[in-house]
């Protein structure tokens, strides 16, 4: 079992290392007074001749990375720690072979996933010429991670990796399915990259038509290692696509559960299990104000299994499924309005297969501080479809 | 001096700025620094943070957090500096000998081990980090800041505790 480090021990650890950095007491002061006079407050102290070192690596382009092979949805959704892929997940991959072309780049669709709520894609991407191709969230300024590019220095910037290795030619890459994507990418070692899309809509379609868009951005690179979005040779090409659902089966639960320790009723479980994951939404609403409030905004519910002979909490938990994202929403009002009596928030997220039932287990926790509040366990039936 | 406040008012904001100030400049000036890894450029952000927020102080409408809205004009601020010429040629390899010193008494190995293993992440993935885990903001403040989805913060936390969990090998983050 992996020690934890808890959110407090964590801020504690940084506070402790930083203590040496102590504020400027004059500073309100001095911004005051030098607004009153419309000076600048003083000088920038960025000295650059001492600040600039720069790394130099000499890497070989062509020994860029040993070559992984085309990596596909599953290898992107294996990659969170905890996940477990259910066995023949393959099958639930449909293979697409849609071509798109833009003056830089050729990308081929080659893996589609769909749920009706959750899409998946992932695209080989392959540059027209000599040019480092990046994706998912990165920018020109982030370190090459390990595994991305591999033998890469550490601590080298895509853009002076593109400057050293590919005349400063780079352009980002993107798919796009809708509103919320989440972005990855892994580089496939030859050149080419494998750009990966994880898109939840808020409804539920047995069949979706979309536009899929890929952007190539290219990126100006300046010798000096500067680095700008070239949006006038950006490219947008757009192509309609289908999706048609697997199949899935939604599990709901409406019976009220209390947590009074934390000030909250789960009003509505909702249990949607897919060929890779059973992802689920719990709706609570408040109804004590104080104890809800207590919390902090930290509330969360955690799956876990009530047969566990784990003594510490976090290994009580089911495992996770592969949605990347969990999150907390107000479903009625702004998200920044007071909470009060009677607001709902919904709890989003997704657990294993392996967790499949009729009944589950949750439990309310802290997740700044970790206490553990009530556990209750409820029964689920099937939501039949309307015909 | 601004002409359309009364001297009255013109006191009020200056007190309201100075108590700002105190609240979160320190807070301010680590997150700052956790960002740009360099302390005279953390200091150079948390100047140029307050100087925004004493000339915008008027028109916060309170629609956020005045937390949330300075570690937004924070965030931006550390962001154009991260954009910078000079900043890009910077070494970014992480040393030990970049922190500055710790008041004695204060830190131990292990704060300097995670301290510098939040200095090695990407830098996105630091940001959520520091404004989750640190700042103790929510998701849903952290995507006001950052403009980005809800679900792109909680896979950059996720990934960033997956990282974190290699660096600092094999402890992790709890949820």
């Amino acid at each position: 079992m992996s020690e934890k480090i808890s959110m407090d021990r964590f801020r504690s650890a940084l506070d402790n290392r930083l203590s040496g950095l102590r504020p400027d007491a004059g500073l309100a002061q001095r911004i005051i007074r030098s607004d009153a006079d419309e000076a600048p407050v003083r000088q920038k102290s960025v000295v650059l001749a001492a600040a600039v070192v720069l790394s130099l690596f000499v890497l070989a382009a062509g020994a860029v990375a040993a070559v992984l092979g085309g990596w596909g949805i599953l290898h992107f959704a294996d990659r969170p720690v905890g996940v477990c892929l259910p066995s023949g997940s393959e099958a639930c991959i449909k293979q697409e072979n849609l071509s798109i072309e833009t003056e830089c780049v050729e990308c081929t669709i080659r893996e589609s996933y769909y749920d009706g709520k959750l899409l998946r894609l992932a695209a080989q991407v392959v540059p027209k010429e000599q040019l480092l191709l990046i994706g998912g969230d990165a920018s020109p300024a982030d370190p090459m991670e390990e595994g991305v590019y591999a033998n890469a220095a550490t601590g080298m910037s895509y853009a002076s990796y593109a400057l050293e290795n590919y005349g400063g030619k780079m352009a980002d890459i993107s798919l796009h399915a809708g509103a919320d994507d989440v972005h990855s990418f892994h580089s496939n070692g030859d050149g080419s990259i494998t750009v990966y899309t994880e898109c939840v809509f808020d409804d539920e379609l047995p069949k979706r038509d979309l536009q899929v868009k890929l952007v190539c951005m290219p990126v100006l690179l300046s010798t000096d290692g500067t680095a700008k979005y070239d949006a006038v040779f950006r490219e947008t090409v757009s192509v309609p696509m289908t999706f048609h659902a697997l199949e899935s089966k939604t599990y709901v639960c409406e019976e009220p559960m209390l947590f009074p320790a934390v000030g909250v009723r789960v009003v509505h479980v909702e249990l949607t299990a897919t060929p890779l994951e059973i992802r689920y939404a719990i709706d609570y609403e408040i109804t004590d104000l104080n104890a809800y409030l207590a919390q902090n905004d930290a509330l969360w519910f955690e799956f876990i299994d009530p047969e566990s002979t784990e003594s510490e909490y976090v290994a009580q938990r089911v495992s996770e499924g592969v949605v990347s994202s969990g999150s907390v929403g107000r479903l009625n009002g702004a998200h920044f309005q007071s909470a009060g009596v009677g607001d709902v928030y919904r709890q989003t997220g997704s657990v294993g297969l392996d967790a499949f039932g009729d009944r589950y287990t949750i439990r309310a926790y802290h997740a700044g501080n970790k206490t553990r509040f009530e556990t209750v366990t409820f029964a689920v039936s099937e939501r039949r479809q309307e015909p | 001096m601004r002409q359309d406040m009364a001297p009255g008012s013109q006191l009020s904001r200056e007190k309201r700025f100075e108590q700002l100030a105190q609240r979160y400049q320190e807070t301010l000036l680590r997150t700052c620094f956790l960002y740009l890894c360099d302390k005279t450029l953390a200091e150079d952000a948390v100047q140029e943070t307050f100087v925004k927020v004493y000339r915008a102080l008027d028109s916060f409408r309170g629609d956020s957090s005045e937390k949330t809205w300075i570690m937004k004009i924070a965030m931006r601020v550390c962001y154009d500096m991260n954009h910078s010429n000079w900043y890009r040629l910077m070494n970014r390899r992480i040393t030990p000998d970049m922190l500055p010193d710790a008041a004695p008494g204060t830190a131990n190995e292990e704060d300097e081990e995670l301290t510098l293993a939040v200095m090695r992440l990407p830098r996105k993935l630091r940001e959520a980090i520091l404004l989750y885990y640190y700042q103790g903001l929510k998701v849903d403040e952290i995507a006001e800041i950052l403009h980005i989805a809800h679900s792109s913060v909680s896979g950059r936390l996720k990934r960033a505790r997956m990282k974190l969990k290699e660096l600092l090998e094999g402890r992790e983050i709890d949820e």
